[in-house]
């Protein structure tokens, strides 16, 4: 094997190196903010001359809100004062949830409203080194009128982009 | 050859010492470079030599490859080598995916690849290959599994062309592929709803996911011996469209390798053999 033999093997030879590059390369990325949850927006339900609802009017709920996730028997928001919007879990596997929120005024009365959302559930994964997770598809959302007016699906994907999902519109007595 | 090689030679009074150097170097280096160096088998001389008698020509090469090439060059004239439309076929391996299934990676490409040579420029490809992924997730025990065929189409152009028959090429090349596969994700550990404490498996299998991609290519080759060739090259992948399951996209796609953001890169390590 003479010199120029080993001059045209070069190329060659050397290129088995990528090869090994191509094994050794690895990297995993999983998303920072990965917590999946249901954001509700809350608004005062305005109409126009034409009896329609004006949207986009944000709110503060002034009373004390208190939030359970019926079935689960669990109290996610306990005693909120002035909040604008809400973030609530969602069941892994349930058809629908049924979500009850208790708005105390100063004078300790109590009214209640429950809200139902009813949505496909469906696994996510971004990569094997990451959790998986439940995403959601909501198909449909319904709630009781004490205090609630209107009850919107403003985005039905719920995952962890962070966007508001539903619009509440409560009465406020103007 | 060598009586070829002498006769032209011979034809001028100057040449006597060119004459006396390939002689001196034939018999060592003949075979050598006959088979190695890319020299064509049957070489169409007699060629035409111009030199007057005051042509000087110092070889120093060990090889008569080497020496010849350097007395055409030096006579203004260089071998030509009959090149056919269809100048012949080829079928390879590619060694890389060989070498990860050795080496215990968690994917691999087996692969094979046949393709026609026209004119020593143009190489029409095909290329056929198994690709496997087989991936547990660092930290947690979810795991990704994936076995199906792919394809890819294409042309090689050889940028030396036919003007240099020393059995060595520089590709660059395009190709698209394409693969449908079924993959699962599985987990050992069930998915547990921390609220509700609902708790289900977290097995799904044989999820349906296609892929259509294109690559540039550009590689080396070199002819090892008689038929037998090694070459390399570097793919950049773009991932034209892909259909995956909603769960998620596959870890590995078959033909591309670990799943590109849209833009990848590979490359192939191939023994080949001319027919």
């Amino acid at each position: 094997m003479g010199l120029n033999t080993l001059r045209s093997l070069l190329p060659a030879l050397t290129g088995g190196v990528w090869g090994w590059v191509f094994i050794a390369c690895e990297s995993v990325t999983c998303p920072l903010n990965n917590t999946v949850e249901s954001i509700y927006g809350f608004y005062a339900a305005k109409y126009d001359s034409k009896g329609e609802l004006v949207t986009g009017t944000e709110i503060g709920i002034a009373d004390t809100l208190t939030v359970t996730l019926l079935g689960a028997d669990s109290v996610i928001l306990n005693r909120q004062i002035n909040k604008g919007n809400m973030k609530l879990p969602v069941s892994f596997y349930l058809d629908e949830d049924a979500i009850e929120l208790a708005f105390t005024d100063t004078l300790s009365r109590t009214v209640r409203d429950t809200i139902w959302v009813t949505k496909r559930n469906q696994h996510h994964w971004d990569d094997p080194s990451c959790p998986v997770h439940m995403w959601h598809e909501v198909t449909d959302i319904r709630s009781s009128h004490n205090v609630i007016d209107t009850v919107l699906v403003t985005n039905p994907d719920i995952n962890y982009d962070g966007l508001e999902n539903f619009q509440i519109y409560f009465n406020t007595g103007e | 050859m060598a009586s070829r090689i002498s006769r032209y030679i011979s034809t001028r009074a100057s040449s006597w010492l060119l004459t006396a150097v390939v002689l001196t170097l034939l018999p060592a280096s003949l075979a050598a470079s006959s088979e190695f160096i890319g020299l064509p088998d049957e070489p169409t001389l007699p060629l035409e030599v111009t030199a007057t008698d005051t042509t000087v020509i110092v070889v120093d090469s060990a090889s008569i490859a080497d020496a010849a090439d350097a007395v055409a060059t030096a006579l203004g004239k260089k071998e030509k080598r009959k090149v056919h439309f269809i100048n012949g076929f080829g079928v390879g391996v590619d060694l890389v995916g060989l070498i990860q299934k050795v080496a215990g990676s968690d994917w691999s490409q087996m692969e094979v690849l046949a393709r026609a040579n026209i004119l020593e420029q143009f190489f029409p490809v095909f290329e056929l290959g198994l690709g496997e992924g087989d991936h547990e997730g660092r930290d947690l025990d979810n795991r990704f599994r994936v076995r199906a065929p792919y394809f890819r189409v294409g042309c090689d152009y050889n940028i030396r062309g036919a003007k240099h028959p020393d059995g060595n090429r520089i590709f660059v090349g395009l190709r698209y592929g394409f693969s449908a596969y079924k993959y699962d994700l599985t987990s050992s550990t069930p998915l547990t709803d921390p609220y509700w404490e609902m708790t289900q498996d977290f097995n799904l299998e044989g999820l349906n996911g296609s892929a259509h991609w294109a690559e540039i290519v550009l590689g080396l080759e070199t002819r090892l011996w008689s038929i037998i060739r090694l070459g390399w090259d570097i793919r950049f992948k773009l991932l034209i469209k892909q259909n995956a399951n909603e769960v998620g996209e596959p870890w590995y796609i078959p033909g591309i390798g670990k799943r590109p953001d849209g833009l990848g890169w590979g490359g192939t390590f191939k023994l080949m053999f001319d027919i």
